[in-house]
């Protein structure tokens, strides 16, 4: 058995040499050797590689060297030993007749090097029975594609298992659509130029120098919308969703994958606004309750707060509660209950239709429907204000960005990466260094003086800035001020990346937070509009489906 | 002088979003006062030849600010013989961005990439050299001419520059061995590239002006072998910016008069100090963070440490013929020890390190630069193995919020501790 993982790979001609060639893609449990012989901030589907190559105790491997992490985990697996065969193809950028000539010589040296090493001879019978009779092909009715940068095996179902119509992998390492040879070529140079020539005529990845012919991929018939991935550490794929995300007319999300084991959270409520919103979007999960009560209500369970709205049969705003969710989302959405009994009089049974959302929204057993935040942020705020083109939400653990259509549909969102750089938990925990409450270092700020900037971009890092500022003798008004504009910045960076443009309404808990909203207007260089209760933005989004629903 | 930077870095942080054009004169007339005070009065007591070379480089990006559509963008191994033979002025990332960074302008120019799409796991150099561009800032160049090595960056954001801007880009393809083949093939390549560059520019190239370009370019050569084996046995009150601009004198301004006037001047100073080694002398593998306060004050000028080398100055130092200047220029390309797997870069550190006397290695993982950190571990246990202490160091070569400042400073500390003390050198 022989490894391989890009599909420039000339697979046939490993099976022709009496190779047993397997596709390896798969997610490694851990990164821990990979980091130890490699280094973390490589490209994960190489440390991936590099893990499973250990791991699985894979013994032949045939890399092309597609890229600088690729280069060099040839060197390191080359040189540690572990395996009994090791080949890096060079493979051209270019792909005219010189480049042919220089990649047919690479496969003559394949050649060489492997036969010698198995004591084989090429196979022209097995070379042709190793293309596929019918290579593998697009779903013929409509479907969803996974472009860009390679996902895992496991990944890749669970885009699967999520998506309403069937998922193609248009991914780098998904389409090798390969015609066996039409005719007979006896002369083995002249059947391998035919093999270069075939080989660099396939869809090209964004590593080649000519990427014009990956237009055709977004053209494909009953193509009808796109998750677009990149992987974490690599370059090449972000440059072209930057420019597909302005072109395409189709529903697109972008989502990032580590090549470690699927976790469910941020995912699934990406998967899951795409799916409601994109024009494929079927009716899933309506059940329609009976009006007994006269109440509607959505709930937002988020990871600090819980928020509550309830509205009157009528559309009517009854009024809204927020509560700390503690440790679990269950005990979160008990204690909103509790308080809206207290604060509005009204009970849980009289509420006809409830609708979750926010990260522990499957948690709220009693919902009758789920909806994920950003679905019900883009419908709160297009309530509270029809020019909203634009929501920024600064969360607790997450800050997302969504761009409204002229209809107040989602158009497209982006979610800050999985580190807490400019959320309201980086505030929090600044905060607490500082040693003043969240509300006061709303208004502290405000007073700056010196104009300081928190350069750190990582939380950790930027907790040990502060504390050398504090040494330094800084007052807190200008250290404040710094941290609010590093959160302005990186909020800035992610509307710049989904594309925002005015009105922009800013939500969640740090709305109120004075020093972030005015350094952010700064750099957007515009006003943003705070709702009354820029907390409350997501559930009453939710309610006003859940009123959808009984109407 | 570090307030005045900063205050200056902060008045183009204003002034870029409105007024691009404002911003570039104000850094042209920077880096031209720059240039001059370190030819005539040097705030450092600088070699007479880096005050030449500073005052070259400074001159160099000046050019590079100039009128629209007269510059060539380069990657840092395209081999720039036929571009001054042509007078045209060559930008490169790397020279680019470390002037940037050095009068404290790049944060905006980084912002603005992010903005625009630019992932943060990006080169800091190349992020800052689309920002710059993006913002209007560095007018647009005539050209944009790349190898397909040393990185993947630079394949990346050259072609999203010549889209942006719909600049004609031409890619020199190189392959990862120097076959006759692959000779072929890239020797090939750069003498379309040179009918590329005459039919977009409307300029010739006359072939005596391109020999004397190679023979300025062997003469360099020589003289900064002459400049390593003198550098072998002394030492000099140095800093990591002079390294830095090595870079540039070592690859893009090849082939120029001055270049080749430099490089002797270099050999000529260094000859002419005394033998002998003070504190810790360390071979450096890839760029130098020349913008992180902490590690310069424990590398620059510090009248002990010394930075005898580094793995981009000494990457390619082979003789070219004068009478066959593609074959030459493509066997630079080809043999560069940044070209193909990362054992090559490696071997070819250690050798010069070994030359150099070096007592350790710095291998310098720059965030985003993933050829170098795949191989720092590799490297590690190569240099160890043969006696040289390694300490691989994270950090970003420009950009500030990356390079973690103080961590650093206290790993590189521990390591001259540990260098100066296995050298005897402890006082
Ligand atoms: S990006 Fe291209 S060269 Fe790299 S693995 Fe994918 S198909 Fe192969
Ligand atoms: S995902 Fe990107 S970095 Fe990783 S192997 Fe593929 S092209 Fe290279
Ligand atoms: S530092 Fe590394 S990634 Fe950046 S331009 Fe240089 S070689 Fe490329």
């Amino acid at each position: 058995m022989i490894a391989w993982n890009c599909k420039y790979t000339p697979v046939e001609l490993l099976c022709a040499l009496g190779a047993e060639p397997f596709f390896w893609n798969s997610a490694a449990d851990d990164f821990g050797y990979a980091q130890r012989v490699a280094h973390g901030s490589i490209c994960c589907h190489v440390q991936a590689f590099l893990q499973n190559c250990r791991d699985k105790g894979l013994r032949e491997v045939v890399l092309v060297n597609c890229c600088d992490s690729m280069r060099s985990a040839y060197g390191i697996l080359k040189n540690n030993g572990d395996l009994d065969f090791i080949f890096l193809l060079d493979l051209p950028h270019k792909v005219g007749g010189c480049a042919q000539n220089i990649f047919k010589k690479e496969l003559f040296r394949l050649v060489e090097e492997y036969s010698k090493f198995k004591n084989t001879v090429f196979d022209s019978d097995k070379f042709k029975a190793a293309f596929p009779v019918t290579p593998k092909l697009l779903p013929q009715e409509n479907f969803i594609a996974v472009a860009g940068g390679r996902v895992s095996d496991s990944l890749l179902a669970e885009i699967s298992a999520q998506l309403p119509l069937p998922v193609a992998d248009l991914t780098c390492a998904g389409t090798r659509l390969l015609g066996a040879p039409t005719q007979d070529i006896d002369d083995f140079d002249a059947l391998m130029d035919w093999y270069a020539s075939e080989l660099l005529s396939l869809t090209p990845c964004m590593r080649m120098h000519d990427v014009s012919g990956r237009k055709a991929l977004y053209n494909l018939p009953g193509l009808s919308g796109i998750i677009y991935n990149t992987v974490k550490f690599c370059d090449y794929y972000a440059f072209e969703y930057d420019a597909l995300r302005k072109e395409t007319k189709l529903p697109i999300l972008k989502i990032e994958s580590d090549y470690l084991p699927v976790t469910g959270g941020q995912l699934s409520t990406r998967l899951g606004a795409f799916a409601e919103n994109a024009a494929f979007a079927q009716q899933a999960g309506d059940k329609k309750k009976g009006s007994a009560g006269g109440y509607v209500a959505g709930i937002d369970s988020g990871s600090t707060t819980t928020n509550m709205v309830v509205l009157a049969a009528d559309g009517s705003f009854i009024g809204g509660v927020t509560v700390r969710t503690g440790p679990r989302a269950a005990v979160g959405a008990n204690k909103a209950f509790a308080a809206v009994k207290e604060q509005l009089g009204i009970d849980k049974e009289q509420l006809d239709y409830l609708v979750a959302t926010g990260y522990g929204r499957n948690a709220v057993l009693s919902a009758d429907q789920t909806v994920t935040e950003i679905t019900c942020h883009a419908r709160g705020a297009r309530h509270q204000n029809s020019d909203v083109r634009t929501v920024i939400d600064i969360g607790g653990q997450d800050s997302k960005v969504i761009g409204l259509a002229d209809d107040g549909s989602v158009s497209n969102f982006v979610m800050n990466d999985k580190c807490a750089a400019g959320t309201g938990r980086f505030l929090e925990l600044m905060a607490t260094t500082l040693e003043m409450d969240v509300a006061e270092m709303s208004s502290v700020g405000l007073g700056w003086k010196d104009d300081l900037t928190i350069s750190s971009i990582c939380t950790v890092f930027a907790e040990s800035e502060v504390v050398s500022l504090i040494a330094d003798n800084r007052t807190a008004a200008d250290i404040v001020h710094g941290l609010h504009k590093s959160v302005a910045l990186k909020t800035a960076a992610l509307v710049g990346r989904a594309g925002g443009v005015p009105a922009y309404m800013i939500t969640g808990g740090v709305a109120h937070n004075a020093g972030v909203v005015q350094e952010l207007e700064k750099k957007l260089r515009e006003k943003l509009i705070i709702p009354d209760e820029p907390e409350l933005c997501g559930a009453l989004g939710a309610a006003l489906i859940a009123l959808d629903k009984v109407k | 002088m570090k307030n005045t930077v900063e205050t200056f870095g902060k008045m183009i942080y204003k002034l870029a979003p409105e007024h691009p054009g404002v911003v570039r004169d104000l850094l042209k007339s920077v880096y031209k006062f720059e240039g001059t005070k370190s030819r005539i009065a040097p705030s450092r007591p600088l070699l007479p030849a880096r005050r030449y070379l500073y005052n070259m480089t400074a001159n160099s990006i000046c050019r590079g600010f100039g009128q629209k559509g007269t510059t060539a963008l380069v990657s840092i191994f395209l081999p720039c013989q036929v571009l001054h033979a042509m007078g045209i002025e060559a930008v490169v990332a790397e020279g680019l961005s470390c002037y940037l960074t050095g009068a404290a302008a790049a944060d905006y120019f980084i912002e603005i990439a992010e903005r625009n799409g630019i992932p943060e796991t990006l080169c800091s150099y190349h992020r800052i050299l689309i920002g710059c561009i993006e913002a209007g800032v560095l007018p647009r160049p005539a050209l944009i001419l790349n190898t397909t090595y040393a990185c993947d960056t630079n394949q990346l954001s050259f072609r999203r520059i010549a889209e942006y801007y719909d600049i004609p880009q031409y890619v020199v393809d190189v392959p990862d061995k120097p076959t006759a083949d692959n000779l072929q093939y890239v020797a090939d390549q750069l003498r379309e590239m040179t009918d590329f560059i005459e039919q977009h520019t409307g300029k010739k190239l006359d072939d005596d002006t391109l020999r004397q370009r190679m023979l300025w370019t062997q003469q360099a050569t020589q003289s900064y072998r002459a400049y390593l084996d003198a550098r072998a046995t002394r030492y000099i009150d140095n800093c990591m910016t002079s390294e830095m601009m090595d870079i540039l004198a070592t690859q893009i301004l090849l082939g120029r008069r001055e270049t080749a006037k430099y490089m002797s001047m270099l050999a000529a100073d260094v000859a002419r100090l005394p033998e002998g080694k003070r504190g810790p002398r360390l071979f450096w593998v890839h760029v130098l963070p020349n913008v992180n306060g902490p590690l310069r004050q424990l590398l620059d000028y510090t009248g002990n440490v010394d930075i005898v080398g580094s793995d981009l100055n000494t990457a390619a130092l082979l003789d070219v013929d004068p009478d066959k200047p593609y074959q030459s220029m493509a066997r630079r390309i080809l043999e560069s020890s940044f070209n193909g797997t990362i054992e090559k870069r490696i071997e070819n550190s250690y050798q010069y390190a070994d030359k150099l006397n070096a007592d350790g290695i710095v291998y310098f993982c720059h965030w985003g630069c993933r050829h170098t950190l795949g191989g720092s571990q590799y490297a590690k246990t190569y240099f160890e193995q043969r006696g040289l202490p390694t300490l691989v160091l994270d950090g970003d070569g420009c950009d500030r919020g990356r390079s973690g400042d103080g961590r650093a400073a206290v790993r590189l500390q521990a390591f001259l501790e540990q260098l100066e003390h296995s050298t005897g050198k402890d006082k």
